[in-house]
């Protein structure tokens, strides 16, 4: 009888630390930068070429980005590339007006010094300069929906928030 | 009779006088060879070796980067300003025959960027020459040469890769050669 409670007791107290102190969750480790700004915002993910075949991996991300319920969108940028790095540079000042232009998004960034410019890596993404957006649908396809940095002018926060919410979100109603 | 021939000479001098300005004020002409010419990453460049009419020599690179684009300083770091753009360069590296004979010249001067760093210094938009006085290697005979071209063009907000320390095979004219020409 005794060894049956002394049992149950063990048994309770593995249960109750278990509870009361949960193991760090293990996941496998993640095959790209992740950055998460604000948790209600967006997703910032930049993809290597290390990190496997891309349309496997857009198919994955456009998982988790469903998860998240954001929209995925594919990046193109490089460190050199001025307008790219405005971008960043807002995002990174949490600029409000950049901030909420981006709300519910997941962005897929991909460096053009690392997957190159037109290289049979990228699949179907075709375009004549960075920063260069695709919109993906939920298997990480392009949906044909695409802009570029000519869309917005001069590359300040002024600039590029409304033209970038227009196309993540459409048209202000 | 004698006012006609008079009416009429001076007729002859003043388009003697008109004409003699005109072919003494214009410019020597300077010949101008072309080395190469090509197109990358959507900006079309065109070497030229030019005599000037001092008899020094010229190398020149013109950059024509597509229409709203402009290029950068050719004062802007190697490796860009804070990483951002890179310069227009033309070079000649450590195997070239030409040798250096002065600094690299601009056909514009380069401003501060409306947007952006402002040491990321930008040429107008459109095109931009760089002339570079060289020494041509000695002798009749043509040879074969080398320079490196460097450049990088955008937008307001948009950019084209960039292109560094491009090798630029060439055929050159010693200097006797281009002398004779």
């Amino acid at each position: 009888m005794n060894k049956k409670i002394t049992l149950l007791l063990i048994g309770m107290s593995l249960l109750a630390c278990n509870f009361l102190f949960p193991q760090t969750q293990r996941s496998t480790p993640k095959p790209s930068d992740f950055q998460d700004p604000e948790p209600a915002g967006f997703s910032i993910v930049r993809l290597h070429p290390s990190d496997g075949e891309l349309q496997a991996l857009l198919a994955s991300e456009a998982q988790k980005a469903a998860a998240l319920g954001r929209l995925p969108v594919v990046e193109f940028d490089a460190t050199w590339c001025p307008p790219c790095q405005a971008i960043d540079k807002a995002i990174k000042a949490e600029n409000e007006l950049i901030l909420n232009a981006y709300a519910g998004t997941y962005i897929v960034r991909l460096d053009v010094d690392e997957w190159g410019w037109g290289d049979s890596r990228l699949h179907d993404f075709q375009f004549n300069g960075i920063p260069v957006f695709f919109k993906l649908d939920a298997e990480g396809k392009q949906t044909g929906e695409i802009i570029d940095g000519g869309a917005w002018g001069e590359d300040i926060p002024e600039n590029i928030a409304p033209v970038m919410d227009t196309f993540f979100h459409g048209p202000p109603k | 009779m004698k006012n006609k021939l008079h009416h009429r000479f001076i007729i002859a001098s003043l388009v003697a006088l008109v004409f003699g300005s005109f072919v003494s004020c214009t410019p020597a002409k300077e010949e101008r060879i072309s080395l190469a010419s090509f197109t990358e990453n959507y900006v079309e460049v065109a070497i030229h070796l030019k005599k000037t009419s001092t008899g020094g020599h010229i190398l020149s690179a013109t950059f024509t980067p597509p229409e709203g684009y402009h290029m950068y300083s050719k004062d802007i770091p190697i490796t860009g300003t804070d990483g951002l753009g890179r310069p227009t360069l033309l070079e000649l590296t450590s195997d070239s025959l030409m040798k250096s004979g002065g600094t690299l010249s601009e056909s514009v001067n380069a401003e501060v960027p409306d947007f952006g760093p402002e040491e990321l210094l930008v040429y107008p938009v459109g095109a931009v020459t760089l002339s570079l006085p060289v020494n041509l290697p000695p002798g009749n005979d043509w040879v074969e040469d080398e320079l490196s071209i460097t450049f990088m063009a955008c937008s307001a907000s948009l950019c084209k890769p960039p292109v560094v320390g491009k090798i630029v095979p060439v055929r050159v004219p010693g200097a006797e050669a281009f002398a004779q020409k």
